[in-house]
């Protein structure tokens, strides 16, 4: 199995889907979206938004929820915070 | 607590092989953190068991209570908010907030709020309820500016002052304290008016853990302490006795002696052990102790420990004195010295440190002390603790069976058996869940699991009171089991540190045995860090090394049974 470099950043990241997702194994996390994981429902967004928040000390947007669909567009979202 | 947090204590519990405790949640609000947030507060208090929440339906809280009731549930969370009590007074629906609407507001708060009584008492017919009022701020809907008090907000207000207060006075619904909330949760910072409008959830985040920590607690209570010792001089009263004169009023500047005096006498009557240390001559201390105007009665105070020995020592006569043991006692003194020197003989006792001359100190100290030893509901027994104890009649602990012999003989006993109530008689279930040392197995049970235990096909389950020459010590033993025959399994059983030493437990065999002509008892026994009362008793009935479930036949039982002078209230037998 591929080792995954992952940064602090996405270490992070992953800490806060597993403890939304907690039946997602380590290399299930970055490929992590609604349509593969069967718990990703409304309830789920609302706390990974929470998780997220808390664990980067940001508040997320209205206009940014959308971005937040997948591990890859949300660790986006965080690539672009940190950039601003 | 966090989200974060909430949910990794939620998901440590999936892998709990024990029961799973079922609560409801009704709140006319979506739950979403406020959900978390009670079930990981409440997974928290209940170790070995995984806690799992049943949700109402959305934005109908008359509904929730009846679907509530429905469920075979542990106990239920009630939030209720003023969008509850009228739509207008949420965010989520513009219905109306003309003038000509508001006295309509008012009159439909008022049917919601019999209705949700109503309600809540059925619900608490069925579990135990935990409820809180309305926690947001009211929104802008009066005509008035936001500094002036509007009639519809007085009045409404007024509705949930009485919606609290009828739900306080039912049987077996608590209710958070709205004061306690607003020092943890400031009202002005409660409000997420955006997440109310997205996702239906109107708390920020730290308002709802808050809100959920005590909610959770009132369902799962922490044990209040059993006693308390304190020092006296700096303490109960201003100054050193036989050093110069003592004092607690305004005039010397010492009220706040006063008023920690007049707690320890409200905590006495309220069923607390009060007892003393103070490195003085008894003679002087008995001297203070008489003063006409002290708050705390002198009868009250048992053991009084006064001599020049350390503190620690005096501790420990007197949790032998009362049978306590450390973990379920406060210690009050105002030198930090003594308070460590007594802290490392006994780390599980909690210490506190009485702050003279700081009076908001002492204010703290008491509210800490409150919270320490506060208990839902006061029961007869509370009142009879402290006035026994005082009595010195305790029987001899360890001076050989001839003593207690005589000790017994002279005692008058008397033991009356009760049937267990549910609901209703929450004493039972306390002492259970309270008692220690002689305990079968340590089994704690939630409201729910005791109400199954109780009422399930072939069940015995008697409360025991007790009495004697030197007066009452209430209910004080606890039995539950089955029967099948002339077969009896003992599921659960305690008896009272307070009537230890008084052969009660074999008086209960004796009459278990008599009154359903059983062959033979098993005992659910496990050990635990405390139950050595309870350890010891088995082996004596078995005579020896405690089998995995230790059972004991009546010729065995009659064989080692010793001399008995309890005499039993037959007309309440069940």
């Amino acid at each position: 199995m591929p080792v995954i470099a992952l940064d602090g950043v996405e270490r992070r990241l992953v800490r806060c889907f597993g403890l939304v997702f907690p039946e997602l194994g380590a290399d299930e996390i970055p490929v992590a979206s609604p349509s593969s994981v069967g718990t990703w429902d409304s309830l789920a967004s609302i706390n990974l938004v929470a998780v997220i928040e808390e664990e980067f000390g940001i508040q997320v947007e209205l206009e940014e929820l959308g971005d937040m669909m997948s591990f890859a567009t949300v660790l986006d979202l965080l690539e672009r915070r940190r950039g601003r | 607590m966090t989200v974060s947090e909430a949910l990794a204590v939620i998901h440590a519990a999936r892998a709990a092989s024990g029961r799973v405790a079922r609560y409801a949640l009704v709140c006319g609000a979506t739950p979403v953190h406020l959900g978390t947030f009670v079930a990981a507060e409440l997974q928290r208090r209940l170790a070995d068991t995984r806690v799992e929440i049943v949700n109402g339906p959305y934005g109908d809280v008359l509904g929730g209570l009846e679907q509530a009731a429905r469920i075979d549930g542990d106990g239920a969370v009630v939030v209720v908010e003023w969008s509850d009590l009228d739509r207008r007074l949420g965010l989520r629906d513009a219905a109306g907030w003309r003038p000509g609407d508001l006295p309509d507001v008012v009159t439909n708060a008022a049917w919601a709020c019999d209705a949700i009584v109503a309600g809540v008492g059925r619900l608490a017919d069925r579990m135990p309820v935990a409820i809180s009022g309305p926690t947001l701020p009211l929104p802008p809907v009066a005509f008035t500016p936001g500094w002036m008090a509007s009639t519809v907000a007085v009045d409404l207000r007024r509705l949930a002052a009485d919606l609290a207060a009828r739900h306080a006075h039912l049987a077996g619904v608590r209710v958070v304290e709205s004061q306690r909330l607003d020092t943890l949760s400031a009202p002005g910072t409660r409000l997420d008016v955006r997440s109310w409008l997205t996702i239906g959830f109107p708390y920020r985040r730290p308002h709802a853990a808050i809100l959920g920590e005590l909610l959770a607690q009132l369902l799962v209570p922490t044990a209040p302490k059993k006693g308390l010792i304190t020092d006296l001089d700096d303490t109960v009263w201003r100054g050193v006795l036989g050093e110069a004169s003592v004092s607690w009023d305004l005039d010397h500047r010492s009220h706040a002696h006063a008023l920690y005096q007049q707690l320890l006498a409200a905590l006495a009557d309220a069923g607390v052990l009060i007892g003393v240390v103070c490195k003085a001559d008894a003679t002087t201390v008995e001297a203070g102790l008489a003063a006409r105007d002290l708050l705390l009665p002198r009868e009250r105070l048992f053991p009084v420990e006064a001599h020049w020995e350390p503190k620690s020592v005096s501790v420990e006569r007197i949790l032998r004195a009362w049978n306590v043991d450390a973990a379920s006692v406060v210690f009050v003194d105002d030198s930090p010295a003594e308070l460590a020197e007594v802290q490392s003989v006994y780390p599980d006792l909690t210490a506190l440190r009485f702050p003279t001359g700081d009076d908001a100190g002492v204010y703290a100290l008491l509210e800490e002390l409150r919270d320490l030893f506060g208990k839902p509901r006061l029961v007869p027994e509370d009142g009879l603790r402290a006035p026994t104890t005082a009595t010195g009649a305790l029987p001899p602990v360890a001076s050989g069976a001839d003593r207690l012999d005589a000790f017994l003989a002279r005692a008058e006993q008397e033991l009356t058996v009760l049937p267990v109530a549910t609901p209703g008689d929450g004493r039972a279930l306390e002492l259970v869940n309270k008692t220690n040392q002689f305990n079968l197995n340590g089994r704690r049970y939630t409201d729910g699991e005791w109400r199954a235990l109780v009422e399930r096909d072939g069940s015995v389950a008697l409360v025991l009171a007790y009495r004697e020459r030197y007066g009452p010590l209430g209910r004080i033993s606890v039995l539950a089991g089955r029967r099948a025959g002339a077969h009896l399994t003992v599921d659960t059983w305690v008896l009272s540190c307070r009537a230890f030493s008084r052969r009660i437990e074999w008086a209960t065999l004796a009459w278990l045995f008599d009154r359903w002509h059983l062959s033979d008892i098993t005992f659910a026994y496990a050990p635990t860090p405390k139950n050595h009362l309870a350890t010891g008793f088995l082996q004596e009935l078995v005579d020896g090394a405690l089998p995995a479930a230790p059972r004991v036949s009546a010729a065995a039982f009659a064989a080692r049974k010793p001399a008995l002078s309890i005499r039993w209230s037959a007309a309440e037998c069940p």
